[in-house]
């Protein structure tokens, strides 16, 4: 039942909306039933020879009834589509909300392909049916009382009569509902199974050819598709069926009036109309009944829909803010410890990637963390961003626990450069303004600090050109000055680079260092790179190896006393 | 109107079998369409006689006859859906099969331009497309327009003046219909393109989260969904509005038809001119025949998107597969077409497959689109048993090398030659026995683990795949899971660590036991000791055989006899390690290089980056991410026009 709290909340801002369309549904219910009682009434002056007029009369109701029933119910379904969109939006617009939240622990549960259908395909089937699912099953179920009311009140035991084996059909559907279930089941199995075979073998194909087993990838191939073929038959045959069963119910309906009512006719126990009315009835009840069966199936899908997305919702962040957080203050005074680590250790679920950390970055200072593979630069870069919190110690920003700030105002003072960096498929502007307010000169600043201003004038409409998907159409170097400028353009406090500057020539690379001492005076950068000439422009070198770090010091003393270090650079310079 | 015809041609040739199977099913549909109209028929009698005349034995025979008529219909009705559907779906699976056998043998160039997922839509839903219009669309347009005719002919002998006033409103709810039809076509297209651009939105912020999030950038992003949300909204209203709007004046049309044959009908029937019987059997039969209107001009789109499935199915199935191909390439005159080629036969002598002296480049280049050439004079000889190493930034043509020799595309200048024979001379299959192929990228197929290193290919023992297994230090792996080889593969092979599966693809490669190995080094990282696993496997794998390698591990360089220096697609350099050092040249430059990225890869590696994983696990059933594997698919395959694209973009 939670399911179904779960989507009752997300009608509230629209009760009136909800009660419009009840209240139309009822109208519709109304109007919808109202033609074989006509039928009735004509044919019974008609027979009754009565005066043209009378029968005028009626026809004018029918015409008058017909158009409001069409006006009605265009209402009614303009409402409802309306709230299967609107819930569509809002709840994707949730949900979305939540993905901003989720840390990487989540991604590496939930793969995007995953989360996309979540909030596309099912998130769509799921609204119709909260939606047009819910009040059309109103609707059925009106129609069904009202009509069988009308019969009732035209003539009991004839209703009884006609109507019982149409219940039975309703019976019958439920028993057939779970056999379908199970083969529309293996059917999609089966459908799902073909689609891997035709996938793996496509996407492996250059495998297939040098090994030249084509012909075995066919065998394969076939054996699948014949599964999905009996399957898919075997669900046919169902349906087929129980179309027949549900047909046959229905045509006996027909036959009890047929024959029942045609004597009752002559009996004089009811009129030549009711008879009509009657067998216009029974046709029009046996569609609600099949779609109520209908229903049954497609509210249990959607509740699966409703739980694969409460999983998405419960999922918890993994950063979570202290209860009342504080601003974060990066104003240390210059040459005040800015970042503090103290007795810190990390580890990413069993495997710890820093351990015991003490060090203490200055304002204005330039630190680098240098070391081997796996040594843990990148994760002391995302603890300052807090991606992460650390398993044991303190993390400090201006004397503070990180843990006590709010994060938006943490990540606002930062400029993070990330080895990777991510571009959408958006203009270079956007890529770079990042939908934050700035001024020119602050651009400017950014563009030429980032090196940008000579790739932007290459460009057809400069800043205003469209990168592809991941900026497909930038090159490796281009990419990574975008989101340096992206990072620059914050004017930021602290400016944290992982080897960010690594598909950059030496002499580009010189002129960032420069430029950005001149139009960022005040900045403090931390960052972790391999190349020496990245290294020699900190003022303090701290050597991280398998997480801890063994010694620290200016370029000079590292490379006079420290082993480790001369042992790396010349890794890195090669002999 | 020539290409329809073909088209039409070519369907008949996969309904052909089952020819007397739709003939059946379409003499049903006759007698069910007629049986069906009979119903108000007996009604009309039973109103008109029984009633009229208050003849109780009439009444009998009337719903005797009524209930006999339905349950033939019923029971026609039964056997005429369930032979069209097992039709459809027999036919659908022939065209499936067909499709993918054919797939299956183009040239590689096809599956760089359409990655995997494209595929399956081809396969998939253009068929089931296809199939819709056979099962659905054609058959009850049939019975549709027939039941139709039928109803006019009956209201027509019946009474022609009531007939005429029904027919007054019919013609403009026709072209209403098919005006708003076309209408609601484009629409929907909007609408579509809306949400595929909604769905793009969501897995590129998805994937760029981390970024999203170091820059504060939640709100507007936030915005940015809502906006598309709003957008996508606004489209499916406009579109399915029409929809309702439609259904709703057909509502309307059909009172309106009530309303005057009840008016005329009923001041004819006061003047005897008409019995109530037939009034009632005229409500009966327009209550009907609206539904099919409906039907009827949703059916126009289906036609129309089954051509475009049938013209793209049939496409498919006229491109030349890739002996065809490459005969016409090399200008060889047609040789007997051998489909035998299919059947699963190791038909040529082992000599023919075997490799007895050396590989010689001579003077090759290659260029993808005919410009710009991706190698040019690359000459060199690799001896039998030699440990040759392609080292050279990317772009500069290494991969490419593999893909000429295991002739995946052909060369453009100069020749190839293996023991003295051209390559091409060779038949293809025979060409590529001779090689075992490992790349970067493992794929991992549905099935058993036993499946994927013997590739399905059962002339390979049980017990030569553990052999191979056990060679590559592969067996502990295996055994610790619960089946050993019998565990099934799960889905993209999540339940094997990218070490294992690289060593699953080198017991493939010892399982074919091919005399030459080609293998393009993954440059992945994986824990110490599964690189030490991996690089004695490798070792292993090497021996005794003759061993082309794209290097990026240091240590591979090293234990090379000889190492092929390449950029820009020209050997620069060529000797062993020690040779090229001395020389300080681009292998020196390179090597440090490559020390570093070494480093650093494997720094990377221990980062935990969730974008490794939401990009190889990419949703198959979603656009964009579909473009992305295409994407890196594609570069693997083709790595080296990639890279020069880059290369061009560079400053």
């Amino acid at each position: 039942m939670n399911q179904f709290k779960w989507i009752i909340n997300f009608w509230r801002p629209y009760k009136l909306r909800a009660a419009l369309i009840i209240f139309l549904t009822f109208v519709y219910g109304g109007f919808a039933i109202c033609y074989p009682l006509i039928f009735k009434f004509i044919i019974d002056s008609l027979n009754a020879n009565a005066a043209a007029g009378g029968v005028v009369k009626f026809v004018l109701t029918l015409f008058a009834a017909g158009t409001l029933m069409a006006i009605t119910y265009m209402t009614l379904q303009r409402n409802r589509l309306m709230m299967n969109l609107t819930l569509e939006k809002d709840i994707r617009n949730k949900i979305f909300d939540y993905l901003t939240r989720f840390g990487s622990n989540f991604y590496q549960k939930f793969g995007t392909g995953d989360i996309v259908t979540r909030l596309m395909d099912e998130l769509e089937q799921l609204c119709h049916l909260s939606s047009s699912g819910i009040f059309r099953l109103l609707q059925v179920i009106l129609t069904l009382f009202f009509t069988i009311g009308v019969l009732m009140a035209l003539n009991v035991k004839l209703t009884l009569l006609s109507t019982l084996p149409l219940i039975m059909v309703f019976a019958f559907y439920i028993i057939c509902d779970k056999d379908f279930f199970t083969k529309s089941r293996a059917m999609r199995d089966a459908v799902s199974a073909v689609n891997d075979a035709i996938e793996t073998c496509f996407s492996g194909i250059t495998v297939v050819k040098s090994y030249c087993c084509e012909s075995y990838q066919k065998q394969y191939f076939d054996a699948v598709m014949e599964k999905r073929r009996s399957s898919e038959l075997a669900l046919i045959k169902l349906e087929q069926k129980m179309e027949l069963i549900y047909g046959f119910m229905s045509q006996v309906g027909m036959f009890v009036i047929v024959l029942y009512g045609g004597i009752m006719v002559l009996n004089k126990e009811i009129t030549l109309g009711t008879f009509v009315a009657f067998s216009n009835y029974i046709m029009v009840l046996a569609g609600p009944l099949m779609e109520l069966g209908w229903f049954l199936m497609s509210f249990r899908k959607g509740f699966v829909t409703i739980d694969r997305l409460m999983e998405v919702e419960k999922e918890t962040p993994q950063i979570i803010e202290c209860y009342n957080p504080a601003d974060a203050n990066f104003n240390a005074a210059p040459g005040q410890t800015l970042i503090s680590f103290s007795n810190l250790s990390f580890s990413y679920g069993d495997e710890f990637a820093l351990k015991n950390l003490n060090f203490d970055i200055k304002r204005g200072e330039k630190a680098a963390f240098v070391g081997g593979f796996g040594s843990g630069k990148s994760s002391v870069l995302k603890l300052i961003m807090r991606f992460f919190d650390a398993d044991d110690g303190e993390l400090k920003v201006t004397g503070e626990n990180i843990k006590n700030l709010k994060l938006k105002s943490v990540r606002d003072n930062i400029g993070y450069v990330p080895q990777d960096c991510y571009l959408f498929s958006d203009t270079i502007l956007e890529n770079i303004s990042f939908g934050r307010a700035h001024e020119k000169r602050e651009l400017e600043n950014a563009l030429a600090a980032a090196q940008l201003n000579d790739t932007i004038t290459t460009f057809r409409r400069g800043l205003e050109e469209e990168i592809g998907i991941r900026g497909l159409s930038l090159s490796g170097g281009q990419k990574q000055r975008v989101s340096i400028a992206r990072a620059l353009l914050k004017s930021p406090k602290l400016l944290l680079l992982d080897d960010a500057t690594s598909s950059l020539d030496n002499k580009t690379e010189d002129s960032f260092w420069d430029s950005v001492s001149e139009k960022y005076p005040d900045v403090t950068v931390i960052f972790a790179s391999h190349r020496i000439n990245t290294i020699k422009r900190a003022d303090r070198i701290f050597l991280l190896e398998n997480g801890r770090i063994t010694t620290s010091g200016t370029f000079e003393e590292l490379s006079r006393n420290s082993e480790a270090f001369k042992k790396l650079l010349q890794s890195e310079n090669n002999e | 109107m020539s290409e329809l015809i073909r088209l039409k041609k070519e369907l008949f040739n996969f309904i052909k079998p089952y020819l007397s199977n739709i003939i059946f099913a379409i003499v049903l549909l006759v007698i069910v369409s007629s049986l069906s109209l009979a119903g108000p028929i007996i009604i009309k009698r039973l109103i008109d006689v029984d009633i009229a005349n208050g003849l109780y034995s009439g009444i009998w025979l009337s719903a005797a006859m009524y209930i006999a008529v339905k349950l033939a219909m019923l029971a026609c009705n039964y056997f005429q859906m369930y032979t069209l559907q097992r039709v459809g779906v027999s036919i659908m699976c022939d065209i499936k099969l067909k499709l993918f056998s054919h797939i299956l043998r183009l040239p590689l160039k096809y599956f760089e331009k359409n990655p995997a997922g494209k595929l399956i839509s081809r396969i998939e839903s253009d068929t089931e497309t296809l199939r819709q219009l056979f099962t659905n669309t054609v058959m009850t347009l049939f019975q549709d327009l027939l039941m139709f005719a039928g109803m006019l002919a009956v209201m027509f002998y019946l009474s022609a003046k009531l007939t005429f006033i029904v027919l007054l409103i019919l013609p403009f709810l026709f072209a209403g219909a098919f005006y708003i039809q076309r209408e609601l076509r484009t629409r929907f297209k909007t609408a579509r393109d809306k949400a595929s651009m909604v769905s793009k939105f969501l897995s590129e912020y998805i994937q760029g989260m981390q970024c999203v999030q170091a820059f504060n950038y939640e709100d507007a992003s936030k915005e940015k969904m809502d906006r598309h949300n709003d957008e996508k909204k606004g489209t499916f209203y406009f579109a399915e509005v029409l929809e309702i709007i439609f259904h709703n004046s057909i509502l309307l049309a059909e009172a309106l038809t009530l309303s005057f044959v009840l008016y005329f009908g009923g001041s004819m029937a006061l003047n005897k001119e008409l019995t109530i019987g037939t009034l009632v059997l005229f409500i009966g039969y327009i209550r009907q025949c609206f539904e099919p209107i409906i039907r009827l001009s949703e059916q126009f789109n289906i036609i129309q998107k089954a051509r475009v499935a049938a013209e793209r199915i049939f496409e498919i199935l006229t491109l030349e597969t890739e002996e065809s191909y490459i005969k016409e390439l090399d200008k060889i005159p047609d040789a007997p077409a051998d489909d035998e080629k299919q059947t699963a036969s190791t038909d040529c002598a082992p000599a023919e497959i075997s490799f007895k002296d050396s590989i010689v480049f001579d003077n090759v280049s290659f260029s993808y689109d005919g410009e710009r050439e991706v190698l040019s004079g690359v000459s060199f000889k690799v001896n039998k048993g030699e440990k040759v190493a392609l080292v050279g930034h990317t772009g500069s043509g290494k991969t490419t090398i593999l893909s000429l020799l295991l002739r995946f595309y052909s060369h453009t200048g100069g020749k190839i030659t293996i023991d003295g024979t051209d390559i091409r001379e060779m038949k293809l299959e025979n060409l590529r026995k001779k090689f075992a192929l490992v790349l970067q990228d493992v794929v991992l197929f549905p099935g058993r683990v036993m499946d994927n290193i013997r590739l399905l290919n059962e002339s390979i023992s049980e017990s030569e795949v553990e052999k191979a297994a056990g060679a590559v230090n592969m067996l502990d792996f295996i055994m610790k899971k619960e089946k050993g080889f019998q565990t099934e593969v799960a889905e993209r092979g999540s339940n094997f660590s990218m070490g294992e599966r690289q060593l699953l693809s080198f017991a493939r490669a010892l399982a074919f036991n091919s005399d030459i190995l080609v293998l393009d080094e993954a440059t992945s990282s994986v824990d110490p000791y599964t690189e030490a696993l991996i690089q004695d496997a490798l070792l292993k794998i090497q021996a005794g055989r003759t061993s082309i390698i794209v290097a990026h591990r240091l240590s591979t360089i090293i234990n090379s006899d000889r190492i092929i220096v390449l950029e820009a697609g020209k050997i620069v350099e060529s000797g062993s390690h020690k040779e090229l050092l001395a020389l300080n040249g681009h292998y020196k430059k390179l090597y440090e290089k490559q020390r570093l990225t070494d480093a650093k890869s494997k720094n990377d590696g221990a980062a935990l980056d969730p974008r490794e994983d939401t990009e190889s696990d990419g949703g198959r059933l979603e656009p964009v991410a579909l473009m992305a594997a295409g994407f890196s698919q594609t570069t693997t395959l083709n790595e080296d026009t990639a890279g020069a694209q880059k290369m061009q973009l560079a400053e």
